[in-house]
């Protein structure tokens, strides 16, 4: 069976019109307009297998969203090949369409001056979901949620965790193949950030669909994801196990000392000479107890991204 | 003075922003006025007079509501019922500005512009469609009109802010809006020349603010109707009356603004 | 497009309409009367103006008082009938910005009727009773005889009508797409629009064989009124309704070239 995502050297630039400061600058800018091409994504390359729950990270502006709403078919590349599902999504064919979803945390598609439930209502007429699958999927996804108390309260009036719960309920009462979920946790409270990742485990385990997640809160990606890709100003910088990311990048480990008094020092030592490092400390110091760590994932990417 | 010279510079620029909706309002403005031309030209065109205006009169008439329509209903204070209801009226506001002379101000940036423009597409209309006009000789009409065009900038200024103003106590303020535009393009004479209607409607109208805006300045340059001075009265009245309510609601308003936080 | 799609269709856009309508009372109550009192205040006040200037020139490029409030009463008719579907237009540049569009383009169903037809308004379809009656009224007012013949005119008219306004909606809306900028266009539409409707024969030798056979606003009004008035073949509404269907095609290839250079709003 063909991968259910497939991304092949895929490329998206924009144009964006420049103009000179000032009164004679926006004049001149009305006959001639300077544009400059910003590369949002370029040239990128992935698979993605059935049931996969991939993260996708990197700094705000790094590509993560342009290549989801790729992905879903709303923005068309400017050079390369997506195809998902077997299809190519940006011919938005309907029965690709119904396979699919995607969440933005920061749009929202329920109607605002209205219970969340007449949402819901409209995504059943316009999926054409038969009646008794719609009440069942949507007592799933109320109760897997536990937002069944603010149903009938008007979109505007609930607090952004319990929106964001009930833009899940509109963008899964289909009970799409593919998910893609751009940053579902921003914005959130801790309890509401680990509500919304609890969910996303258990949905991905139930119905076995592919998820893609970006977020840049690597604690959502530590939790969810096995596989990541790191992608930076457009490029993909690494894509593989989330443990790989450590043994690759990782120049360094941590050697952790616990002295007599029972005060803890930690100490910085490159991965070569981590033998030495550990037997000068010991030398050196009484020691109770001694660890040598892996450093933190955030560190890490933090450091990726800091390079460039 | 400075920063109020900077507020007209960045609304001017704010036009230039949009392109195609700059080109698109440019020539909107020709077209609101080829329909009324058209329409007078098949009816009047070959001759004869209507209420007594034959063709050159209804062209001066035409032309000049367009050239008075730049420069009384060109106006950025539409957007403050906006600036109230999402909150952006605090930032003006937090500045040492005076909200009034910073809406003057954007709303002096606008006349401006319209004017310029105006100046290029009417010499070239009438290039292209050679209309008869008639050209006021004597000062004195020229010099109340005038006087009559300046009062009704501040009376669509004022009841632009009144409108606004409504947004303090409501969050639908586009339909009023709506039916103020359906009114004033019958009541202020772009339509037609108000007199061609019959007296009591006339009367009626002329008891209302929006004929000043400008039938009434125009009405003053053509010189030719001896009661209008008695018109100019009224709009006087209705400029000073409008100045008290406005600053009455405005004055109502901010206390809600205030206590609700925004 | 086969029956299934049909029902699921109407299904969604009656669901819109009543979605729409409950927003609407639970957002702007005194909307609806300053919004319907402004609409009619517009049509009677374009009646006045007819009336005021024709019954003192008595004719008006060759038509009289009867046939021009005909043609008019005509116009607003068609377009009032065919624009109640297309209000998301007026929407549309706030459904870009805020994302919105996004999940119309994600969505199983057509992105432009999803678009256009999300906001019909009740009320506007009540006005179009009175609108109704005026018709009739100045029909029967021109001396013309109602027959079928003179229905089925008016029907047929009013596909090419209801095609020519929709190839015009989706082409503002493909502006919108590519530019973002889209409020003077609608606006200039508008304006554009309301040559229709007064005879198309006043705008001179240039201009009317623009507006009849390049962008055929003429079919608004002015053309059935010519057919009703026995003043041209009937057989002209294939020809436009023609005009229309090509019209409606570039409108819908423009749309297609204009959604690959759509950005989406960024987040």
């Amino acid at each position: 069976m063909a991968p259910t995502i497939i991304v092949d050297s895929v490329s998206k630039s924009y144009q964006v019109h420049k103009k000179s400061p000032g009164l004679w600058g926006s004049l001149s800018s009305l006959v001639k307009r300077e544009y400059t091409d910003v590369q949002a994504v370029r040239d990128i390359s992935f698979l993605i297998e059935e049931g996969e729950l991939v993260g996708f990270i990197g700094p705000n502006g790094a590509g993560k969203t342009t290549t989801l709403k790729m992905l879903s078919g709303l923005l068309y590349p400017s050079a390369g090949k997506v195809q998902v599902l077997g299809s190519d999504p940006w011919e938005r064919k309907p029965e690709f369409l119904r396979q699919i979803s995607l969440v933005m945390g920061q749009k929202n598609q329920l109607w605002w001056d209205l219970p969340a439930e007449e949402s819901f209502r409209l995504a059943r007429d316009i999926y054409n979901i038969p009646e008794p699958v719609y009440k069942k999927t949507l007592s799933n996804l109320v109760e897997m949620l536990n937002i069944g108390d603010v149903l009938n309260v008007q979109v505007r009036k609930l607090s952004l965790g319990q929106r964001m719960k009930a833009e899940l309920v509109a963008a899964l009462i289909h009970s799409p193949k593919v998910l893609f979920l751009d940053e579902p946790t921003i914005g959130l409270d801790v309890v509401m950030q680990k509500a919304m990742r609890d969910f996303i485990r258990e949905y991905n385990k139930h119905f076995h669909g592919s998820i893609i997640l970006t977020s840049h809160y690597m604690d959502d990606v530590k939790e969810l994801c096995r596989r990541v890709i790191v992608i930076d100003k457009g490029h993909i910088m690494f894509d593989g196990l989330l443990a790989d990311i450590v043994k690759k990048y990782a120049k360094n480990k941590v050697i952790e000392i616990t002295l007599e008094d029972g005060s803890k020092k930690e100490e910085e030592v490159p991965r070569t000479k981590v033998a030495e490092a550990t037997a000068k400390i010991l030398s050196k110091y009484t020691v109770v107890d001694l660890t040598v760590k892996e450093p933190e994932i955030e560190d890490i990417v933090r450091e990726m991204f800091g390079k460039q | 003075m400075k920063k109020y010279f900077s507020i007209f510079t960045i609304t001017l620029q704010e036009y230039f922003t949009y392109r195609l909706n700059f080109v698109m309002w440019r020539v909107r403005q020709i077209f609101v006025f080829l329909i009324p031309f058209f329409i007078w030209r098949a009816i009047l065109g070959s001759g004869g007079a209507i209420y007594g205006y034959n063709f050159p009169a209804i062209m001066t008439y035409l032309f000049g509501t367009t050239i008075l329509n730049s420069m009384v209903m060109g106006s950025r204070t539409a957007d403050l019922g906006w600036m109230i209801n999402s909150g952006y009226l605090t930032i003006p506001l937090m500045k040492p500005l005076s909200v009034f002379r910073f809406l003057m101000t954007r709303d002096a940036a606008d006349k401006l512009f319209n004017l310029i423009f105006i100046m290029v597409e009417v010499p070239l209309l009438i290039l292209i469609f050679h209309p008869p006009v008639f050209l006021q000789a004597n000062f004195s009409f020229i010099l109340l009109s005038i006087f009559s065009t300046i009062l009704a900038i501040f009376i669509y200024f004022f009841i632009n802010v009144l409108f606004g103003a409504l947004a303090f106590w409501s969050r639908d303020i586009w339909a009023p809006r709506f039916l103020l535009m359906v009114v004033m393009s019958f009541a202020t004479g772009s339509m037609f020349p108000l007199d061609m209607l019959p007296k009591v409607w006339q009367t009626v109208l002329l008891a209302t603010p929006f004929p000043y805006l400008l039938y009434v300045p125009l009405k003053l340059y053509l010189g030719q109707d001896p009661t209008i001075v008695a018109a100019f009265a009224i709009q006087i009245f209705w400029t000073v009356a409008l100045f008290i309510a406005t600053k009455y609601v405005w004055g109502r308003g901010m206390r809600v603004y205030e206590a609700e936080g925004r | 497009m086969n029956l299934q799609t049909l029902k699921i269709y109407a299904k969604v856009w009656l669901r819109l309409t009543a979605l729409q309508f409950q927003q609407q009372v639970a957002n702007a109550r005194a909307a609806a009367a300053f919004l319907i009192f402004g609409k009619v205040f517009r049509f009677v006040t374009a009646f006045i103006f007819l009336f005021v200037i024709v019954s003192q020139a008595k004719v008006l490029a060759g038509y009289n008082l009867a046939q021009a409030v005909f043609v008019l009463a005509l116009f607003n008719w068609g377009s009032s009938l065919t624009q109640l579907f297309f209000r998301g237009v007026y929407q549309f540049k706030q459904k870009v910005e805020d994302g919105t569009f996004d999940f119309y383009l994600l969505s199983p169903i057509s992105e432009l009727f999803y678009s256009l037809f999300s906001y019909t308004d009740p009320l506007d379809a009540m006005l179009m009773v009175p609108y109704t009656v005026v018709l009739g009224w100045a029909w029967v007012n021109t001396g013309y005889p109602v027959t079928a013949v003179g229905i089925i005119v008016l029907m047929l008219s009013l596909v090419a009508m209801a095609l020519f306004v929709f190839s015009v909606h989706v082409f503002i809306l493909g502006i919108g797409v590519k530019y973002l900028e889209v409020d003077n266009t609608i606006m200039l539409y508008h304006d554009l629009e309301r040559m229709a409707a007064y005879p198309i024969d006043i705008y001179g030798k240039y201009i009317s064989p623009f507006l009849t056979y390049i962008i055929p606003f003429a079919v608004l009004a002015t053309i059935p009124a010519k057919i009703i008035f026995g003043q041209i073949n009937p057989m002209m509404l294939l020809i436009f309704v023609s005009l229309s269907l090509c019209e409606t095609y570039l409108a819908l290839r423009f749309w297609r070239y204009s959604l690959k250079d759509y950005t989406s709003a960024s987040s």
